[in-house]
């Protein structure tokens, strides 16, 4: 073979190469295309459909767009029934749950993983074993507590229950675990007790874990229906999910308006996940810190 | 301040990290501790610190029980031999962090953090985390912050281990002049004796946890109390000859070789011995002294105005320091005579010294 004959023999692998990349990438996208139409397309469908006429839902075959947005049924919703107290106790609740939860967690898992007393591993494998028992299970006892401490129908037993969670205090603990014991010590001889090592030194280099579980905390408090159904029963105690359903069941099936309420009970998680993107991948990624 | 350490004990399950020490350090000396790897240097160190809490035994600050102070009260510096800056901080935040702390306001705070980035020539790199420095760089971060409040007692765990010979050797006088600035008593972890030797007004030789001898550093060196103590000290090692006084002579183990040595007379009779000799020691004689060995030459190093020759003495290797003009050829033997500084006499077995 001469030089010229492998010159060329060269670039024609070097082309299949390219062109056998180019294959392999085009299908990766195209089957990630085809994932997040499947994903989105009930949000698209939900977005579009409240701002659309009755007539314009029921129409077959169905139409993507409305011909003019009618913006009109988020008011019609929020004239039908009162979400506008809905949202403001899903915003209350939501919050106090993430700090409440969030404080209960950071101190849990700073117990469990840098003081020392006795019966400590035990202790916290006993409080493991309690992630076997499932939700609903609970639901009953928790009912119980909650109807003997006369706070059904209060909004205050949407989050009391869920103060202490063993899930995020034991990816929290993790984290602390991680974080090396020279740094402790530098702390308390720098002139910090367990106390201001915790708020100054453990807590923003876990900012990565406690972001998750904030976001996590959130989404959960923010989404949930089966507990709040169980214990609330005035429409001045519900929650947005709760609203939801109630609207959807008294108000009859008027798809644009139930479409526009949903929007409204979606929209603030879409923003939230929109902001927080960066640290929720940041915090999965991490997962754990450098000494 | 004056630091006591009394009989202090300190045991990991099985393992003797510190046992019985007793250890007085001055007001305002720069104290080293040095030992081998694992000697328990760091363990006396977190004692003091108030990290460790002791198996036994006592610590006084001026007087003061501390046994059972936690760290935070016991107004310290230190710098562990990992540095264990925080990381979420600037070197900034991480100098000013003991002073906020101490709720020191902030502009005074940073100018105090300020001055010490500074002496310790870190102050180019206020912003950066500590991830983005070096180690040396990090090291002397951790020299500021431990400085930085003004602490009665300055811990300092091999600060230096992780520096270029360079800028070690600049930073020992840097902490030397600090240290003699600010007087602060200060303890110097190191495992390097001419680190210790040079920048310490007393040194601590420890070994296996235990306390060898604790004295001024040319005294360690020139009346070592064991042979442990002799061993460690001095580059090249001291010289070791095995064997037994027998009527006013040394016998060399394993040969005939025997030498008067009417300074050894006082050893018990056949009792196995060790006789040590530095290399600075030793020397060739002239014709009429006594107490001599002969050496057969192995090798000879001439190294500018010094020349180091190996030898051997009845099977023992030897190593000493010649006069510059007299170069003997390998192979040929010659007498050697030892100075009474610098020879020592320990028992074979317990190492203690006899003379
Ligand atoms: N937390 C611990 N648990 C068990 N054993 C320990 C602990 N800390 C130290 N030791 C043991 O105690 C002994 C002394 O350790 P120490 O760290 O004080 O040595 P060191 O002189 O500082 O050594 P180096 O020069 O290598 O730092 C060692 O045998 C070590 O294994
Ligand atoms: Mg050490």
């Amino acid at each position: 073979m001469t030089a010229k004959e492998s010159a060329g023999l060269c670039a024609e692998i070097a082309r299949a190469n390219r062109l056998r990349a180019l294959l392999a990438r085009g299908a990766t996208y195209f089957f990630l295309a085809l994932g997040a139409v499947v994903m989105l397309f009930p949000f698209f469908w939900m977005f579009t459909s409240a701002f659309k006429t009755p007539q314009e839902v029921a129409t077959f075959p169905p139409r993507w767009l409305p011909a003019a947005p009618r913006f009109e049924n988020f008011a019609t919703v929020f004239e039908k029934a009162p979400f506008g107290i809905y949202f403001l106790n899903s915003a209350l609740i939501t919050a106090a749950s993430v700090a409440g939860t969030g404080l209960v967690t950071i101190l849990a898992a700073f117990a469990f993983s840098r003081l020392k007393f006795p019966g400590r591993n035990l202790l916290f494998t006993l409080l493991l074993s309690l992630m076997m028992i499932p939700f609903e299970m609970l639901v009953i006892t928790n009912y119980e507590t909650i109807a003997a401490w006369r706070l059904i129908d209060n909004r205050l037993s949407l989050f009391i229950p869920f103060l202490g969670s063993i899930f995020y205090t034991y990816i929290l603990r993790n984290f602390f675990l991680s974080i090396p014991d020279g740094l402790y010590w530098s702390a308390r001889v720098d002139g910090a007790g367990n106390w201001t090592y915790l708020w100054k030194v453990m807590v923003p280099i876990a900012r990565p874990a406690l972001t998750t579980i904030v976001l996590l905390n959130a989404i959960t408090s923010w989404n949930s229906f089966m507990w709040p159904m169980l214990v609330i029963n005035s429409t001045a105690n519900r929650t947005l999910p709760l609203g939801l359903y109630v609207f959807m069941t008294e108000g009859g099936i008027n798809f644009e308006l139930l479409m526009a309420a949903s929007t409204v009970v979606v929209l603030p998680i879409i923003l939230l996940f929109l902001i927080a993107r960066k640290q929720i991948v940041g915090g999965v990624a991490r997962g754990g810190m450098k000494g | 301040m004056k630091v006591e350490m009394r009989g202090l004990t300190k045991h990991f399950g099985s393992t003797v990290a510190v046992e019985d020490f007793t250890v007085t350090l001055e007001d305002g000396h720069l104290t080293s501790i040095l030992g081998p790897s694992g000697c328990g240097k760091s363990t006396v160190l977190n004692l003091l610190a108030g990290i460790v809490p002791a198996t036994r035994g006592e610590i006084l600050f001026d007087g003061e029980a501390v046994t059972g102070l936690p760290p935070e009260l016991r107004g310290i510096g230190l710098v562990f031999q990992n540095y264990s800056l925080y990381p979420h901080m600037t070197v900034l935040g991480n100098i000013s962090f003991p002073l906020e702390i101490k709720k020191v306001p902030r502009a005074q705070r940073e100018e105090s953090a300020r001055a010490m980035a500074a002496l310790v020539h870190v102050d180019n790199l206020l912003h950066r985390k500590p991830r983005e420095l070096s180690g040396g760089q990090q090291q002397r971060v951790a020299i500021a912050r431990a400085l930085v409040k003004k602490p009665n007692l300055l811990l300092l765990d091999e600060p230096l281990s992780n520096l270029d010979a360079r800028l070690r050797l600049e930073m020992r006088e840097e902490i030397r002049r600090i240290q003699q600035e600010t007087r602060v008593t200060t303890v110097f972890v190191t495992h390097d004796q001419e680190e210790a030797m040079s920048i310490s007004d007393r040194i601590v030789l420890m070994n296996a946890g235990r306390l060898q001898q604790e004295d001024e550093p040319q005294r360690l060196y020139h009346e070592p109390r064991n042979q442990f103590v002799a061993d460690f000290l001095g580059t090249p090692p001291i010289n070791h000859l095995p064997g037994h006084m027998k009527g006013g002579a040394f016998i060399l183990e394993g040969g005939q070789a025997r030498f008067p040595f009417s300074r050894g007379a006082g050893a018990p009779e056949g009792r196995p011995l060790i006789l040590a000799v530095r290399a600075e020691s030793a020397h060739v004689p002239d014709p009429d002294e006594g107490a001599l060995f002969s050496a057969s030459v192995e090798s000879i190093y001439a190294m500018g105005k010094e020349v180091l020759g190996y030898f051997d003495i009845g099977g023992h290797s030897f190593r000493c320091y010649l006069d510059g003009d007299m170069l003997p050829r390998p192979g040929t033997e010659i007498p050697i005579a030892f100075r009474e500084r610098g020879t020592f006499l320990f028992d074979g077995e317990t190492g203690e010294r006899l003379l």
